[in-house]
């Protein structure tokens, strides 16, 4: 009974990683900046897990584990600034922000 | 098993961080009239301290530790002193200003030194793992300094750019070390450089026509016990050579938008304006050399060998462009900034051109390091003028009434004679004048180039010319630096005063930035000994696990 | 189709649903929301990799904690409509999608391409346990020991930095 290639799930990765990179590029709300690298990181997860299934090694079950310790922090961080520069700017439009532009 | 040397060799590393907690604990039962003065001395002799374990290690066999995961060994243990010195320098020349701008915070220093740790652990990590949640430890203590002055708009925006495209860079850079993982089973460098070239070696024809898909090759065997669950169907171990060389790029991108290298600097410029001056300096600096420092790891142990293109692009190309791109766009853009914090800005994209010269010349060579000498050096150097020089800025102006603009530099050199010899020393050092640190600098970052020019084989197809190319366009801009650098001098000592400058009042301060100045010239009149210590670490660097 | 290959079609179409619904949504709580399905199924297809701790971490970490942070932030700003930050589709920005979307193919053939993507899955091949908490915390307290104290570190980090940049009164 062996049915699914790991290619699936990599293709599928590789979907995720570009609807996150797009996201990236075309928003420009802060927050929703953010979630588009979250779903980067998840594509990166993803790719990480069916690597580790066709190695066979959890190698990289464990750099996923590392990697949402990291998304954590990052959330922590992010947020922070993101709420800081919303009670500066009243709007989380990164366009709007330009004060160092001269 | 751990051994004695696996815990030793975490010391520097976990000092940075035991400091940035005993910091943390002294802000908690810190009394509000007390002036907090004493946080910084706790710091920089944290810092110290830092530094003394590392020179200490560094004296060890060098040796992989915890099972390969990092490196005890005198390239990582040496730019941890040069880290270490950054941020000690950057905790003297803080209080004052911070103390100015009402934001005189113990978290201030803990940050610091949490930043400092996260750099240590960069440049001694052979796992991309530990490369990775060290470098996120620094971005992320860096991405708060960035907007730590909570009353700016400007800070504010400053620490929004520097984290999206940090975290961005993050994300291409976990996918990139997915793709190497799922080309070679491992996420340790020595283990993907081994898989990699022996792939590569094992049929030179395949690695020349590389494009074509049948590039799959298994049996990249010596992979080494990958763990209890590890199988040993090697036909699983197959090496995927234009999946490594995709992962490749997006390792060298991300590395790029974390060192600032043209053309993904945007936020830099951003970041060290808004950001509070104080701690802008070793943003710009130590938090470089780091990037650099992993950089030369990453590609002598995982790509050394291999033969990776991206159609005509093996990573000697690719970060030929991006330094040749860096030096010019750098300098060209600071002549043109009034700010001066903001031109010290670009300087930095100039200056992150220039050590990926030394990389380039890396390039050229049978996995001979000793061209990485010259960055070790350059970490020294730049760290430390820099450090010094915004902490001159920082210490030029009270709130208010900052020294931002070239104007209002204007007779400073006058009024603060110490202050403003110390910031010509700097702005000379970063220009590349002898007899300064940054010249030595320069020097041996160009003769690694032109000696990697004459003796050196190319990875690769990457013609010698580049290099010589390289050394050329990077001599001209240098040139086209002096005049801004020197600009600093003519308005600290040339210039009627437009409006009174007020430096700040702090003997630390002040001691530091005359330190770094002293340090600059000394190393400027004095490199042999810093020479040679970069290039025995340099040549210490751990290759195998 | 085997059950293995339905699930795995269910899962995948509802997370790149999901994650097309962050990129489309109007309202950042909508992105939000989308992102919290999209990371459930994630956690299924996770689990059609064996990869058992991770699907539980997925939902009780990242949909769990880190999403509930965001909805926080997000009810905290209470974002008006003008606040939402809408940007107009630029010349650069269709490049950049353009880009995107080379880099998309570029990527998939790569890894498409590759001898891994060929393996197939759902075999007896699969070691007894792998994926389960008991390996995984094995070795992390072993061969991961550092990065796993330096996550401690970093999580620290984050709480800190966290505090001196949002917390209005010090």
């Amino acid at each position: 009974m062996m049915t699914i290639p790991v290619g699936w799930y990599l293709a599928l990765s590789a979907v995720l990683f570009t609807i996150g990179a797009v996201g990236v590029l075309v928003r420009r709300n802060a927050i929703v900046l953010f979630m588009c690298v979250e779903i980067m990181l998840n594509a990166a997860n993803l790719a990480f897990v069916a690597f580790s299934r066709a190695h066979n090694d959890t190698g990289g079950h464990l750099f996923a584990f590392m990697v949402i310790a990291v998304a954590a922090a990052e959330a922590g961080i992010g947020l922070a600034i993101i709420v800081n520069v919303f009670r500066h700017n009243r709007g989380l439009e990164v366009d709007g922000l330009n004060l160092m532009r001269h | 098993m751990l051994t004695g040397f696996d815990i030793i060799s975490t010391l520097p590393f976990g000092l940075a961080c035991l400091f940035g907690i005993v910091v943390l604990f002294l802000e908690v039962f810190q009394r509000p009239s007390f002036s907090r003065d004493y946080i910084a001395y706790v710091t920089a002799f944290g810092c110290a301290v830092t530094a003394v374990a590392a020179t200490y290690v560094a004296k060890l066999e060098p040796q992989a530790v915890f099972g390969g995961m990092a490196a005890l060994d005198g390239y990582g243990l040496l730019l941890a002193v040069a880290f270490s010195l950054g941020a000690g320098f950057t905790a003297l020349v803080s209080p004052a200003y911070l103390r100015s701008h009402g934001v005189d915070r113990g978290e201030y220093y803990a940050l610091l030194l949490f930043a400092l740790a996260g750099m240590i652990a960069m440049a001694s990590a052979v796992d991309m793992v530990v490369f990775f949640v060290g470098l996120e430890i620094q971005s992320v203590a860096a991405y708060a300094l960035a907007a730590y002055l909570r009353g700016s708009a400007r800070s504010a925006e400053a620490g929004t750019k520097y984290f999206i495209l940090g975290a961005f860079a993050s994300a291409l850079l976990v996918y990139g070390v997915a793709l190497l993982y799922g080309a070679t089973g491992t996420t340790n460098l020595i283990g993907i450089g081994e898989a990699l070239s022996s792939v590569l070696h094992a049929d030179p024809a395949l690695a020349l026509s590389q494009g074509a898909r049948d590039g799959l090759l298994a049996g990249a065997a010596g992979l080494g016990d990958t763990g209890p669950l590890a199988l040993t169907n090697l036909n699983r171990m197959a090496v995927e050579i234009p999946m490594a060389s995709v992962a490749m790029v997006l390792v060298i991108v991300a590395f790029c938008v974390k060192i600032a290298a043209v053309p993904f600097h945007m936020w830099a410029p951003d970041a060290y304006t808004g950001g509070p001056t104080s701690a802008v300096g070793f943003m710009a600096s130590a938090i470089k050399a780091a990037g650099i420092a992993a950089l030369v790891r990453v590609l002598v142990l995982a790509f050394g060998d291999a033969e990776l293109r991206m159609g005509q692009f093996g990573w000697v190309q690719i970060l030929f462009w991006i330094a040749l791109a860096s030096m010019v766009l750098g300098n060209l853009v600071a002549l043109n900034q009034q700010n001066v914090k903001r031109m010290l800005a670009y300087s930095s994209v100039a200056h992150a051109g220039y050590l990926l010269v030394a990389v380039v010349a890396m390039g050229y060579g049978d996995g001979d390091t000793s061209r990485a000498a010259g960055t070790v050096f350059y970490a020294f150097a730049y760290t430390i003028g820099t450090v010094g020089a915004f902490g001159a800025l920082a210490y030029l102006g009270k709130r208010g009434i900052e020294a931002e603009t070239f104007d209002d530099l204007n007779g400073a050199g006058f009024k603060y004679p110490w202050l403003g010899a110390a910031l010509s020393v700097f702005m000379l050092s970063s220009a590349g004048i002898p007899p300064t640190a940054g010249f030595v600098g320069k020097f041996l970052l160009f003769k690694a180039a032109i000696d990697a020019s004459v003796t050196g084989q190319a990875i690769g197809a990457a013609s010698p010319n580049l290099l010589v190319a390289l050394v050329v366009a990077g001599i001209l801009t240098s040139v086209a630096g002096v005049y801004y650098y020197l600009r600093v001098i003519v308005h600290l000592y040339m210039r009627k005063p437009v409006r009174a400058v007020a430096a700040l009042h702090s003997p630390a301060a002040r001691l530091a930035i005359v330190v770094c100045a002293a340090a600059t010239l000394w190393f400027g009149l004095f490199p042999g000994s810093l020479t040679e210590k970069a290039e025995s670490a340099v040549a210490s660097m751990v290759r195998t696990r | 189709m085997t059950p293995e290959a339905v699930f795995f079609v269910l899962f995948a179409l509802g997370a790149v649903g999901g994650s097309a619904g962050v990129l489309l949504s109007r309202q950042p709580i909508n992105s939000a929301i989308s992102l919290v399905v999209s990371f459930f199924f994630l956690a299924g297809l996770y689990v059609l990799l064996s990869a058992h701790f991770l699907a539980v971490l997925q939902i009780l970490v990242y949909a769990g904690a880190i999403m509930v942070l965001f909805v926080f932030v997000l009810m905290l700003l209470n974002l008006r409509s003008g606040e939402l930050g809408r940007g107009k589709l630029t010349v650069t920005r269709l490049l950049g999608v353009g880009f995107a979307g080379a880099s998309c193919y570029v990527l998939a053939s790569s890894m498409l391409g590759s001898s891994v993507a060929g393996t197939r899955l759902w075999g007896g091949s699969v070691p007894a346990q792998f994926g389960t908490v008991r390996p995984l915390g094995l070795r992390l307290m072993t061969e991961y020991v550092l990065p796993f104290e330096m996550a401690s570190v970093l999580l620290l980090v984050g709480i800190v930095g966290a505090v001196v940049v949002a917390k209005r009164r010090l």
